[in-house]
């Protein structure tokens, strides 16, 4: 079951949940992108498609709410925050070691804005040389 | 002037083409008695003279290169089509999943191999073997790999190629857990240093 | 293919040398990573201008971006000038050349031999501008000449290398004997012109070039010597 917080709510909070992670994960080293994919670019469509057909209707609230961000996709669904990340690395960084640090970090700040983190699913895409 | 079939042999019946060959030659006793060889000579080594300025001159000219514009443009489809290729799991911890895309696993193989001096990494085709470790399991990993590379003529084969494969084995391992089971190298290559 | 002088290739390549770096610590630190020991002249990456073509093709093919950004640089100018001297237009061969190399990014993970890439690169952007004039034929008052309206077309139709001049006198003379050679070569028909681009200014051998425009290598002969010929005789009020 979704919460009771209307979907309007929920996706701003979504949002800024998003931006935050997504500045505090680029002051990460070692990190060296979050890449943009095909997938998190169909998601962000979908998402504005909902929000401008269905503004704040019944459908819209039960359906899970996503935000997107460059190589960064979060849902809410079973009331926790589920997140995918898509990365690139430094290969002067052990790039499981580092995925392993995203994924707690990103749970961290998951429950600091009082929500339940979900499933969080990092892939690591790129492994770069400077 | 049209071009017809006659257009490929001068008048005094000699193929073109194999008067162009001998061009940079001292004359023939043939040409130097023919008037169509003397002349044809010279109006072909003017033009060859001509067209070497030509071609000199077109790869400097600032006017005959493309806009930066066009680079930037086959760059942006190219990032934007890269294909990542299957994804092989890394390891599921509590939190989630974490996987590898062969892509970046395939760029991190040729980036060791090509630590070792002498050695090129070239091409590299990955087969994982299992579906990826259960729930917080100890067990990682495995892969079998086959890599062609062009090794420097100045090196030892055989133990470049050992070194190849602990190098290899030991930076994928260290980067992300992943156990090479099998990497078969193929030698395509020799260059001169 | 000759390492240090390739058809199709603007710079000579240096001679390989090697990474040789017995210095790159590669593994051992307790993160696992590859601090490199503060050791700043530690070389990990080989420059791609070291490395032999066929490695960079290879790499291009396994999805490296940074090898295909090298093979675009190497030869985005020689396609852009045969596309140029074919379409005597400069926004169309800049068009070519892009779809083309668009084309290769698709085309290069299937290539069986990366030997054939430069010949497939030349011959994906001939038929590509052997279809572009056909078409102009069919239509022959579109938009290139009167009808259009814009001064950069226009601009962008003519004065093909039209470089700096350095000694006046004698480079005028040279500027103006290219020149004409220049115009004389857009009355050649379009299959011999491109046979004798490919010969003469971007130096392919008749069975590379045979290869690229698939035609018989005889054909191509044939069509080369005629168009020289047809040149050095239009060439003649110049000498």
């Amino acid at each position: 079951m979704m919460s009771d917080q209307p979907l309007v709510d929920q996706v701003a909070d979504l949002d800024a949940l998003a931006d935050s992670l997504t500045s505090e994960l680029m002051e990460q080293p070692g990190l060296l992108r979050l890449e943009p994919t095909v997938k998190s670019m169909i998601r962000k469509f979908k998402v504005s498609l909902v929000a401008s057909t269905q503004p704040g209707s019944r459908a819209a609230a039960s359906a899970p709410s996503t935000v997107t961000r460059d190589g960064l996709v979060l849902t809410v669904a079973d009331d926790r925050v589920h997140v995918s990340a898509d990365i690139a690395t430094d290969v002067e960084h052990r790039a499981l070691g580092l995925a392993e640090q995203l994924q707690a970090l990103i749970a961290r700040r998951i429950q600091d804005s009082g929500l339940a983190p979900g499933e969080i699913d990092i892939t690591i895409l790129a492994i770069e040389g400077q | 002037m049209a071009m017809n079939n006659d257009h490929s042999r001068l008048g005094c019946g000699r193929e073109l083409d194999e008067f162009w060959a001998s061009i940079d030659e001292p004359p023939t006793a043939h040409e130097q008695s023919c008037a169509d060889c003397q002349s044809a000579r010279n109006s072909l080594y003017h033009l060859a003279a001509v067209t070497e300025s030509m071609r000199e001159r077109d790869k400097i000219d600032p006017e005959l290169q493309p806009g930066s514009r066009v680079k930037e443009a086959i760059m942006l489809v190219a990032r934007a089509e890269i294909r990542r290729g299957k994804k092989t799991p890394l390891k599921r911890t509590s939190l989630g999943a974490i996987e590898i895309s062969e892509q970046a696993l395939v760029a991190l193989i040729r980036f060791a191999a090509s630590t070792l001096p002498g050695v090129r990494a070239r091409r590299c085709e990955i087969h994982a073997d299992n579906r990826g470790p259960a729930l917080d399991s100890p067990t990682p990993t495995e892969v079998r790999i086959a890599l062609t590379v062009a090794l420097s003529s100045t090196v030892k084969i055989p133990e470049t190629l050992a070194l190849v494969r602990e190098r290899v084995g030991t930076v994928v391992e260290a980067q992300t857990s992943i156990i090479m089971k099998q990497i078969d190298i193929v030698v395509e290559d020799l260059y001169d240093v | 293919m000759d390492e240090t002088k390739a058809p199709g290739r603007e710079h000579p390549r240096q001679p390989g040398k090697d990474a040789g770096d017995e210095s790159f610590p590669g593994m051992g630190d307790s993160q696992g990573g590859f601090q490199q020991d503060g050791d700043p002249d530690a070389r990990v990456w080989m420059p791609l201008d070291e490395i032999d073509e066929v490695t960079i093709i290879n790499r291009a093919q396994d999805g490296d971006v940074e090898a295909f950004e090298w093979l675009i640089s190497e030869y985005q100018g020689g396609l852009y000038r045969l596309c140029l001297r074919m379409l005597n237009d400069r926004s169309e061969a800049e068009d070519l050349v892009q779809e083309t190399f668009i084309s290769a990014w698709r085309a290069l993970p299937d290539l069986k031999v990366p030997q054939a890439f430069i010949p497939w690169l030349y011959r994906t952007a001939t038929n590509k501008c052997l279809d572009l004039l056909r078409t102009r034929k069919r239509r022959p008052e579109q938009p290139h000449d009167e009808n259009d309206s814009g001064q950069e077309s226009a601009e962008s139709r003519t004065s093909i290398g039209k470089g700096p001049l350095a000694d006046p006198a004698s480079e005028y003379e040279n500027q103006a004997q290219m020149r004409a050679l220049s115009d004389l070569l857009q009355t050649v028909p379009p299959g011999p012109r491109a046979c004798w681009l490919l010969k003469e200014v971007h130096e392919f051998s008749y069975r590379d070039i045979a290869a690229i425009v698939q035609l018989p290598e005889s054909t191509v002969r044939g069509r080369i010597a005629r168009a020289k010929r047809f040149l050095a005789e239009g060439m003649e009020p110049w000498r």
